[in-house]
């Protein structure tokens, strides 16, 4: 069985209530946010989630269906087992670069695709 | 100090009494005394205090608010792709009966829109600053998986909901999950011995039209049963994790 790594925190602010009551206030204040915006804009100007699929849409264009196919199910499945991928104990990004790579590549692909899609 | 009897701060003091006492009952009572004692104990450290830390928190809220303004849509949506007029299907109508007629409809509707484009937005950078922190190392694998889990159903519970729409650029998403599946058959080497999936997975959940009847009906049922529960199931193995495993220590 793998041992698990120690890890130091440095000392930090009680949860109950002071860091409890920060975030009842985040939650308010990203209620707030959501109830204004949506009062100011018309419902179909909610149209952003044409943002996360503009980039599928182009891809599913640009190279052949099989293709997308299996760049989007490696990366679904690479990201699923990740942990058993990268094993080290090593946290900082720059100590994980095979990794930090292939998910940069895909966060350029994503971004590439949705810019010429949109 | 002690207030006088009677005065501003003996009020105060006994409606803090009232509010332990009540407090203590319902922790005795509901055998959450253990929990809350432990909680108590509990701090925060200070590199978690990073607002980056909270896009987790923030996905919750949106999802909360997509499920309480979605119960009030659903209960005029009109899942059906049969014409109401030659040009708008039923379920386009709903839509826009939602919009137009009913009370809030137009607000509550805006709302749920606005809440999915930050819920996607939210997990997504969720899930990068937890891949560059390296949070999903030994212990927290499972961690890491469950909410690799729940990043994927976000994107089908935005991808169903934009398609219970019923309009030109549903059509484009649908067409495209077909294409995807289709693309499996087309694979070099395996996609012939695959060619059954594809079928399987476009028959099942897209029938004989991509603008079919049984695409919207699928579509809400996955959107408003199965995807909910699921991700209900998963968001509580992911909280007990994290309270499990606590938050990763800093870089």
């Amino acid at each position: 069985m793998t041992e698990e790594p120690e890890e130091k925190h440095e000392e930090g602010r009680q949860f109950l209530p002071n860091h409890l009551v920060d975030e009842v206030g985040v939650v308010f204040l990203i209620t707030g946010i959501v109830l204004v915006v949506a009062s100011l804009l018309k419902p179909e100007q909610a149209g952003l989630p044409h943002i996360f699929f503009a980039g599928a849409l182009e891809m599913m264009s640009a190279v052949a269906p099989w293709f997308a196919t299996v760049v989007l199910s490696f990366l679904i499945i690479f990201l699923f087992v990740l942990p058993f991928v990268d094993r080290s104990e090593e946290r900082h990004p720059m100590k994980r670069k095979v990794v930090v790579l292939i998910i940069l590549a895909a966060i350029i692909m994503w971004i590439a695709f949705t810019i010429l899609g949109f | 100090m002690e207030g006088k009897v009677g005065g501003p701060a003996s009020i105060l003091t006994r409606i803090g009494g009232i509010f332990t006492k009540t407090r203590d009952w319902v922790l005795s009572r509901s055998g959450l005394v253990e929990f809350v004692e432990e909680t108590e104990k509990k701090k925060v450290p200070k590199h978690a205090l990073n607002p980056m830390f909270c896009l987790g928190g923030v996905t919750l809220v949106a999802l909360i608010l997509l499920g309480l303004t979605g119960l009030f849509l659903d209960s005029y949506y009109e899942p059906s792709a049969a014409e109401f007029t030659p040009n708008q299907s039923r379920a386009a109508h709903s839509i826009e009966t939602i919009v137009d007629t009913v009370p809030f409809g137009a607000y509550v509707k805006g709302v749920h829109g606005w809440s999915a484009n930050i819920m996607g937005i939210t997990i997504l950078l969720h899930t990068l600053r937890v891949f560059i922190t390296g949070s999903y190392k030994n212990p927290r694998e499972f961690t890491w998986m469950s909410g690799v889990l729940l990043l994927i159903f976000t994107f089908t519970f935005i991808t169903t909901g934009y398609v219970l729409v019923d309009d030109a650029r549903s059509e484009a998403i649908v067409e495209t999950f077909s294409n995807l599946i289709n693309g499996i058959q087309n694979l070099p080497l395996i996609g012939g011995a695959l060619d059954w999936l594809s079928a399987w997975v476009n028959d099942t959940f897209i029938g004989s039209s991509i603008t079919g009847e049984g695409v919207l009906v699928r579509a809400h049922w996955i959107h408003t049963t199965t995807l909910p529960l699921i991700t209900v199931a998963l968001l509580v193995a992911h909280f007990y994790l994290i309270r499990k495993h606590g938050i990763s220590g800093p870089l």
